[in-house]
């Protein structure tokens, strides 16, 4: 039994082997795996320290997760929303810290 | 309750203030910092929170009260904490409750909760080696009389200890 | 004048003026009855006896005589004779069985004679009376009062002769004559409309005309004996049956009378207000004929003159409330789609009334004698006398109007609260019947009986353990739909609703059941007979403008300035079964879903279970299209708010999200192939076919498993061309083209079922290039896969067949390891996809009933093997096999056996309430019985992991639930261990 069918409609006979090209350009049409995958921002962590919502989820100002609503991480590696840690960084200038660490604030280069 | 005037100037909550409010709220119900208990209200804003003196402190069997106000923009300021009349009797406290600890002032971190902050008060009161209030009480209080907001005041802060 | 020595010879002259007044009185009562018309003699003699004794003070013992006299006489021969007749009623209503006609002969014909008679004799001796007593009190001051109260004390003394004598069937009689008097006139009626139709416009008030209508009525009438030769034959079967059951027999011909019922407005409209006295008994005249006129009112006139007026109105009041029951009954006769009220009135109208205006102004003002008595009737007024007769006669009219009107819709009004059951059933159609019932409700405030009455059918017919959710739901919202109609203060339909909402709670699929209907328009994966159901949800949906967010604000708070005077206006007291605790608006407000979502009593259990089923639907999708989808959201959203419908606002976005991001990913890995490994020079554009194409449905030779091992070699092979990746099976890297996926934001997501499944390693890979390309476009977000979600379409390839198949992929995972082994033990297949052998074994079920497994139990171990069944051999007909189908059309197979795959709300409630199982079952045990509340609050004060967060009505669902299980036992407000 195969579970991929070939175009050919040649289960097993040696003809198989002389249409290699032709199979390998149908045999995706047959299989098709829809899958389900989760992202996630791999935070270490689950929530902003900020605003204690979910790095996965958004931050209080955003209503969509992801793209709309990314992580930012400090050179001392702790993330928070873009967001709220903008937010935390402009009112505490010029020497703002990091709010876990007491760090000077610095954006990780990527 | 002398202290009932300070949050007069605040301004309701923001959104992001209610929601994380909120959050600790909840969080405060599951896991309770030690030694502590939020009197229900049905105010957001303004926490009571009973405090009993730590065993083996000098503050064992006593209970206090502080009250603890949210500004609009919680957690990006610190919020206003102060003990509620009788305050303990420490030399960081003054007698109208106003408390000398700087993560309620300049070293606020938006990182911070109330729960945290309960602890550090917790700790200080527990570290204490002597009841007694500061020594410049009587002056401080007078300057305040006007119900100043103790974060109004430009605070020095001695050491980390007492 | 007296002088005591004349008074012996006074006494003689008294004696012999006594004796002759006694001769002569007895004369004239003998020759009374005979003597109809003309007056009796008065000879001189007995004036002079009479003048005699009255000089002597005697007259008042003179007319007692007289009157006594006049009374034995009556008794003697009038009301023996008449009981004589009615006794040959009484003979042939024995014989009735055989004779049925005769009976009705003698009722028709015999009984107005009989009646003449008596009512003559009395007339007789009235006039004898009168001439007595004129004699008497000829010329003294109170002359016509005492003349008037004898008249009327013989009048009284007389009725209550006979009706203390009457025989028992007086009342039937009289019943049976009047109802063939107006069953006659109902027929003439009929006839006459038809005849004034077919002659059409051309009628006019001419007498030439009517001459006509005349004729063709005369031909009617043919027609009409003709029939009603059949009928009575058929009539006669009934009363056989049935011995004089009116009803029955008039409902022979149901359809037909209700036919002709409706025919009856036209005439009603027309001609029908009756007017003038004259002009009305004209009308009748001509319908029914002169003779059937003076017949009735001759009988009504000498009922009423022998005292029976009020015995004569009960039989034609009895009458005329049967038929024109029988007339409702056959017109409503199981049809809600035409308004029959309307018709019902006209043919009051039409037939009774006039009816009963021949009646009334036969008994009313009887134009020779405007001098009688009153009697007791409901009717007083009409028999007050001359000067306003025609006056008192349209008002008895009226009066009887009202009566027929109030009857009829109490009996209409009755007769559909016991169908309305069906009415509701046949929503929307049935919306004339509906109209009737509420304009019959408004006349009889029957509402109490409606409700009972439906909640009886409701229990009976509907919530019961038979009956689909769907359908209960179906009838639900008709029910709301139909009550709104009948009753706009929205009382009777709190009241109905109530049980059915009680039960549909108790209900595990009303939830889902909803929502399905709310959001699938398309009414496909519903049973047939639901056909529409969810289209007419659907609209509902799209028409609801209340936001459910305003439905707590309290009546007109909400209102200023002029809306709130017009609404004061409007205002109207709820009826007395209105429930207090709710406020009008809020009964009204209330639309068809809020009423629907509300049986739960909260919007968020509607929302979460939509959520699951949206995520469910989501996930299964192959596409990413969510047209629908998004359109039925904003729908939702308006209703329920945007905060609430946030989370599937993120899923439908996850989807569209996903589309992209394939569409980067294949685009990214397609550069890069187009880079690296330009594809072999000369792959054809299109397939090639191989000549020996026939060859596929023709078996090989070679048969069984050890066939597919060259086959494994050939994938190899090809593997190492294609992509130089050969996994650990052997088997090769597949192209990232097979792969797609759904990318979600698992925080707003339902929570899904766990389940360690391994897929095959070919996949694994696959996915695993997958999330690095992810990971490379999207850093620094990663992917998490869900591998028990989501769909795979495969086709299978056999020796002698081939077939496609969308499954799970855990069902993917298990077939696609045959490839290589076609042999597999239960155990090995299990380690080999992950998951427990029992699971294994029944998610498997798929695959043998689809022929491709069977199951055999291995002797060496006593474990169970699975292998591929290569050839169908004799089963070769098995349905789906080797016919691949349009890819469209494939089902998702083994859907029904397979859990969902997000936990449904229930589940995850019942996990989360499950903890505190073993909680309460302590506390009981060492409280041995506890209330509500008290468990609630240790609960609080005990349960920290997790914390104890529930309402003390979650609680108290949860305990039932306990209960229910036979766990715990609630008894006298406390909770109990169950002892066993």
């Amino acid at each position: 039994m195969h579970w991929i069918k070939k175009n050919t409609k040649k289960a097993h006979n040696t003809t198989e082997q002389n249409y290699p090209q032709q199979r390998r350009s149908d045999r995706h049409e047959k299989l098709k795996w829809h899958a389900v995958a989760s992202w996630t921002w791999d935070a270490h962590d689950d929530a902003c320290g900020i605003c204690r919502m979910a790095f996965d989820g958004c931050c209080p100002d955003c209503k969509m997760p992801g793209d709309d609503c990314p992580l930012m991480w400090g050179a001392c590696n702790h993330a928070f929303h873009l967001h709220c840690i903008l937010k935390w960084v402009n009112s505490q200038s010029p020497r703002p810290q990091c709010p876990m660490c007491r760090r000077d604030w610095k954006f990780r280069a990527e | 309750m002398s202290s009932s005037g300070y949050g007069q100037k605040e301004k309701v909550l923001s959104r992001i203030a209610a929601n994380r409010l909120q959050k600790e709220l909840t969080e405060w119900q599951v896991n309770p910092p030690c030694g502590f208990r939020h009197r229900v209200t049905d105010s957001l804003q303004r926490w009571i929170i009973e405090v009993h003196g730590a065993p083996n402190t000098l503050y064992e069997g006593e209970e206090f009260h502080l009250q603890v106000d949210f500004p609009e923009h919680y957690p990006m300021e610190a919020p206003q904490v102060v003990f509620m009349q009788i305050p303990p009797l420490h030399p960081h406290i003054y007698s109208n409750g106003h408390i000398c600890l700087d993560i309620l002032y300049d070293s606020w971190s938006p990182a911070m909760t109330v729960s945290s902050i309960c602890i550090s008060i917790l700790s200080m009161l527990s570290s204490s080696t002597v009841k007694a209030r500061p020594p410049d009480d009587d002056q401080y209080v007078r300057n305040c009389r006007n119900g100043r907001s103790p974060k109004e005041t430009r605070w020095w802060f001695h050491d980390d200890k007492v | 004048m007296v002088d005591a020595p004349s008074s012996s010879g006074k006494l003689a002259t008294v004696t012999q003026a006594w004796q002759l007044y006694v001769a002569h009185a007895s004369l004239m009562l003998r020759s009374a009855p005979q003597s109809l018309s003309c007056a009796p003699v008065v000879n001189s003699e007995f004036e002079s006896s009479v003048r005699a004794l009255c000089e002597q003070g005697l007259a008042h013992f003179v007319v007692s005589y007289f009157l006594d006299a006049l009374e034995k006489s009556f008794k003697q021969h009038e009301i023996a004779s008449l009981w004589q007749r009615l006794d040959e009623f009484s003979r042939l209503k024995q014989d009735g069985a055989n004779e049925p006609g005769k009976l009705n002969e003698w009722v028709q014909s015999t009984f107005p004679k009989v009646l003449s008679e008596v009512s003559s004799a009395k007339l007789a001796q009235e006039e004898s009376l009168r001439l007595l007593t004129q004699l008497i009190f000829h010329g003294t001051s109170g002359h016509s009062t005492e003349v008037e109260r004898y008249l009327s004390h013989y009048h009284t003394a007389i009725s209550a002769l006979l009706l203390t004598s009457a025989p028992q069937q007086f009342p039937e009689i009289l019943n049976l004559y009047f109802k063939a008097r107006l069953e006659e006139f109902s027929k003439a009626m009929r006839q006459h409309n038809r005849s004034t139709q077919s002659c059409g416009s051309e009628g006019s008030d001419d007498d030439d005309v009517s001459e006509e209508s005349e004729v063709i009525k005369g031909e009617d009438d043919e027609m009409e004996s003709i029939r009603s030769s059949h009928r009575t034959s058929a009539d006669d079967m009934e009363i056989n049956d049935s011995q004089f059951d009116n009803q029955k027999v008039k409902s022979v011909d149901d359809t037909q009378e209700a036919r002709d019922m409706e025919g009856v407005d036209f005439v009603a409209v027309s001609d029908l207000k009756l007017s003038t006295g004259a002009a009305t008994m004209e009308e009748v005249a001509v319908v029914a004929g002169e003779e059937w006129v003076t017949g009735l009112g001759t009988v009504i006139r000498n009922l009423r003159r022998i005292g029976f007026a009020a015995l004569s109105e009960e039989g034609y009041a009895s009458s005329i409330y049967s038929l024109l029951k029988v007339k409702i009954h056959a017109i409503t006769n199981k049809r809600y789609d035409k308004p029959v009220l309307e018709s019902i009135r006209s043919w009051i109208e039409a037939v009774p009334l006039r009816f009963l205006f021949v009646i009334l102004a036969s008994s009313g003002a009887p134009p020779s004698k405007t001098s009688l008595a009153t009697f007791p009737s409901p009717l007083a007024s009409l028999s007050i006398p001359t000067t306003g007769a025609d006056e008192a006669v349209k008002e008895g009219v009226v009066r009887w109007r009202l009566r027929l009107h109030f009857f009829a819709y109490e009996t209409l009004g009755d007769l559909r609260i016991t169908e309305l059951f069906d009415i509701i059933v046949d929503y929307p159609e049935s919306l004339p019947a509906i109209e009737d019932l509420r304009q019959c409700l408004t006349n009889t405030r029957h509402h109490s009986k409606l409700i009972d009455s439906f909640r009886t059918s409701l229990r009976q017919r509907l919530l019961t353990a038979g009956a689909a959710t769907t359908d209960i739901l179906l009838q639900y919202v008709s029910t709301i739909k139909a009550l709104r109609t009948m009753d706009p203060t929205g009382v009777v339909l709190e009241a109905v609703s109530e049980p059915i909402r009680e039960y549909l709670r108790g209900r595990k699929d009303t939830i889902r059941c909803i929502v399905t209907m709310l959001t699938d328009d398309t009414g496909a994966g519903g049973s047939a007979g639901l056909g529409g159901v969810g289209e007419s949800l659907f609209e509902e949906l799209s028409r609801g403008v209340t936001s459910l967010e305003n439905v707590g604000s309290d009546d007109d708070a909400d209102l200023d300035g002029n809306d709130a005077w017009a609404a004061a206006e409007r205002w109207e007291p709820d009826p007395v079964e209105a429930d207090p605790s709710r406020t009008t608006k809020s009964r009204r407000l209330m639309d068809i879903i809020s009423m629907l979502v509300g049986i739960y009593g909260s919007k968020e259990l509607f929302v979460n279970e939509y959520r699951v089923m949206l995520a469910e639907k989501l996930l299964n999708k192959s596409d990413f299209d969510t047209d629908r989808d998004i359109r039925t959201l904003e729908l939702l959203k308006l209703r329920f708010g945007e905060n609430n419908m946030h989370g599937c606002e993120i899923m439908l976005k996850d989807l569209a999200d996903s589309k992209r991001i394939n569409t980067n990913i294949k685009a990214v890995a397609a550069a890069k192939l187009n880079q690296h490994g330009p594809t072999v020079p000369g792959t054809p554009s299109g397939p090639v076919t191989p000549p020996s194409d026939a060859g596929y449905s023709t078996p090989p030779a070679t048969v069984g498993m050890i066939d597919s091992h060259p086959q494994a070699t050939v994938i190899q092979s090809l593997g190492s061309q294609n992509d130089e990746i050969v996994s650990v099976d052997g088997d090769k890297k597949l192209p990232l083209d097979v792969l797609e996926a759904t990318i979600i934001s698992s925080l707003f997501w339902p929570p899904f079922q766990v389940e360690t499944l391994k897929v095959p390693a070919v996949v694994d890979e696959l996915l695993e290039e997958y999330a690095q390309r992810y990971h490379a476009v999207k850093a620094p977000r990663k992917l998490q896969w869900r591998k028990n979600l989501g769909t795979v379409k495969l086709e299978l390839q056999f020796e002698d067949r081939s077939a496609q198949f969308v499954v799970s992929p855990m069902h993917a995972a298990i077939i696609m390891h045959f490839e290589n082994q076609p042999r597999w033990t239960a155990t090995a297949l299990a380690e080999a996809v992950g998951l427990p052998v029992a699971t294994l074994r029944r998610r498997i079920m798929l695959w043998m009933n689809q022929g491709v497994l069977v199951e055999s139990h291995n002797t060496k171990d006593g474990d169970i093997e699975y292998s591929i069944v290569e050839t169908m051999g004799d089963a070769g007909s098995r349905a789906g096999a080797g016919a691949p189908s349009m890819d469209s059309a494939l089902p998702l197979l083994g859907d029904e056996e397979r859990e969902s795959a997000v936990a449904s709300m229930e589940d995850q409630w019942h996990q989360e309430m499950n903890v505190y199982e073993s909680y309460v079952i302590g506390m009981l045990t060492n409280f041995d019985s506890l209330p509500l509340d008290r468990i609630h609050n240790m609960l609080k004060m005990f349960v920290s992991d997790p914390p104890y967060d529930k309402t003390l009505q979650q609680l108290q669902g949860f305990l039932g639930r306990l209960v229910g299980e036979e766990k715990l036992e609630f008894r006298e407000g406390v909770y109990r261990r169950r002892q066993i």
